[in-house]
This record gives structure tokens, sequence and C-alpha cells, in this order.
């Protein structure tokens, strides 16, 4: 190997290494802690965007400066971040949502799904979304409406939104 | 000579009383994060029991709540689950719904505790509960809660404990 690169990968054990190490450690140990949050997807509820089993990173600054957007995917804390909902958000603070025979209305405008190949049949009646809150649903309309957790939430239960 | 060997001693001592106090001295912080984790462990179960272990399970967790207590939990196949319930009816409700399956997992995560005062206390958390029988389908299911705790005899039990409507439809 290299004398360098073997300089690089294996260092004396020396104080500078030690450093450098606790160093690395402290950072990941922040990085993994409170901007990339690691966690693994359980369930079929953003099927087929997100499949049961995936890995992924909840990107905490990425509504440091915007708030979150239609059609944008979101992380939601229950009264922490150990377990989260991932879900897409269909309708902001003051608008109007509603199913009819399949179809998301927004504002009673028939609204393009294009990450939902398939037909469903979900009818929800139009109610409005509350200040500060986003309304959010899952991508998997398979499943029977009355299985599916889906509703508005307030905009400080969002964590953040997955890194891919 | 006798004088420097009490000192040791002495100083042995305390030091063995604090390491003690120490290990065994739970806040009451702790003492309800253990109530909810005995709780967990209570709901909790690998494989089928029989009916006496099945009772007798049923009225520890029972013994978990004031009686009565308030309870609002999140629809389940037996939806009369909120209101106020005695022990008794914990006890039967906790008997038939762990009846319905022969593993269960209960898992508490992110507890949060917020003292009202020093005999009532306020917590916060995420419970998730898996289920399974064989040949049927699994259940996972996961919801925040509300709990209030109160401090009777110096033992705390849960007098009230509400699902967060998350999602509002």
């Amino acid at each position: 190997m290299n004398p360098h690169l073997r300089a690089f990968l294996l260092p004396k054990f020396n104080k500078g290494a030690l450093i450098r190490l606790i160093l690395v450690a402290l950072l990941a140990f922040i990085l993994f802690k409170f901007f990339l949050i690691p966690f693994r997807i359980q369930g079929h509820s953003m099927a087929p965007t997100y499949v049961d089993g995936g890995f992924n990173f909840c990107n905490t600054l990425c509504y440091t400066f915007s708030p979150p957007e239609r059609y944008d995917i979101v992380a939601i804390r229950l009264a922490g971040e150990s377990v989260m909902l991932l879900k897409r958000v269909v309708a902001l603070a003051g608008e109007t949502v509603a199913f009819k025979n399949g179809a998301l209305y927004i504002n009673g405008r028939k609204m393009e799904e294009p990450y939902i190949p398939y037909a469903y049949d979900w009818t929800l009646p139009p109610r409005r979304v509350k200040p500060d809150h986003i309304y959010v649903v899952g991508d998997n309309r398979r499943v029977s409406m009355r299985t599916h957790r889906f509703g508005q939430t307030h905009v400080n239960r969002i964590v953040g939104a997955p890194l891919w | 000579m006798v004088t420097s060997r009490t000192v040791v001693g002495l100083i042995v001592c305390l030091a063995a009383g604090l390491i003690g106090f120490f290990v065994f001295y739970q806040t009451d912080a702790e003492k309800i994060r253990n109530r909810l984790e005995i709780l967990a462990e209570r709901v909790s179960k690998e494989g089928t029991e029989n009916k006496l272990t099945a009772a007798a399970n049923a009225k520890k967790i029972a013994d978990l709540f004031t009686d009565p207590c308030v309870l609002k939990l999140p629809q389940t196949p037996y939806e009369t689950a909120s209101g106020e319930f005695s022990r008794q009816d914990i006890r039967s409700y906790a008997m038939a719904g762990r009846s319905q399956y022969q593993r269960i997992k209960l898992d508490v995560y992110d507890i949060s505790i917020t003292f009202n005062d020093r005999r009532m206390a306020d917590v916060r958390l995420t419970a998730r509960i898996r289920a399974g029988q064989d040949g049927g389908r699994p259940v996972d299911e996961y919801d925040e809660f509300v709990c209030r705790f109160k401090n009777v005899q110096e033992q705390w039990y849960i007098s009230r404990m509400a699902a967060v409507e998350v999602l509002e439809r």
C-alpha cells in the first residue's frame, strides 16, 4: 500500500490521532443525532414511493428557511423522533381538501398526482386546513381510506424531509 | 492506630452508603418511567397463556391504574374503550384484548414528564404495539398518548390516558 495512503487510513496511534478520532466521533454524533436522523421505513403507507424496509435520513434543516410546499414528503413526529410518520403534503393552510371518486381536489380544483400510477376509489367531503397546519396523505391509496392514516397536522410536528 | 482504622472504616461505610443511595434511590421521574416499563412488560407476551396466567396478568395490568381512571384510546374492535373505567373493567378489557393474539409486544418511546405538583404528573409518550397470531394478520400500531399519573401512598398510578390525534381528518 502507498505509504501516504497507509498513514492516512491507519495513522500511528498518537495524541494527534486520538484527538482527530474524538473530533470525528463527535461530529458524526452531532450530524446524525440532530441534522441527518437515520430511519428505517416500516409499513406500506408511502408505497410505491417508499417501500417497507427502506433506509433513509431525515434532513432536519430542509425547512429552516422555507415552509413545506405541496407534494413535498415530510417526516412527522409523534411524541418524539423515535417514531415518525412519512407522508406527502397535499394541501396547505387555508386550502380546502377533498377526495372525489379517487381524485384529489384542492379548493375545488382537480389535482394531478403523477406519483400514484393507478386508480383508487377514495371519497372524502371537503374540509379546510387550519392556520399553521398542513394536510398530509400517504401515497398508498390502494388501501382502504378507513385504515390509512392521513389528515392535517400542525407544522411544528414536521421534523424534516427524507434525504432521497 | 485504632483511630485511623476507625476513620478508614467510617469513610468506607460512608462511600458504601453514598453508592447505595445513588444506585437504589429513584427520583419520581424514574419511578414513573419504571411504571411504564412494567406496563409494557405486563402487556407483552410470548406465546399462548393459560386462562389462570392470563387472568393474573390482566389483574397486574389493572393494578397500574387508579380506580376509576379515564381512558380515551384509539378506536379498536372494543369501541367502548373511551370513558371512565374501574380496575375491574380494565382487567376484563386487558384479558379480552390480550387473548386475541398469541404474541404481543408493547414498546414505549420518547417519554417526557412534567410534574404539576408532588402528587401529579403529566406524561407524553409514543406507544407502539405489535401483535400477531399464527395464520392471522399482524398488527403494528403506534400512537402518541398523554397520561396523567397520580401518586397514591408513594406509588404512581395512571389516572388518565388519552390518545393524541396527530393527523386530524
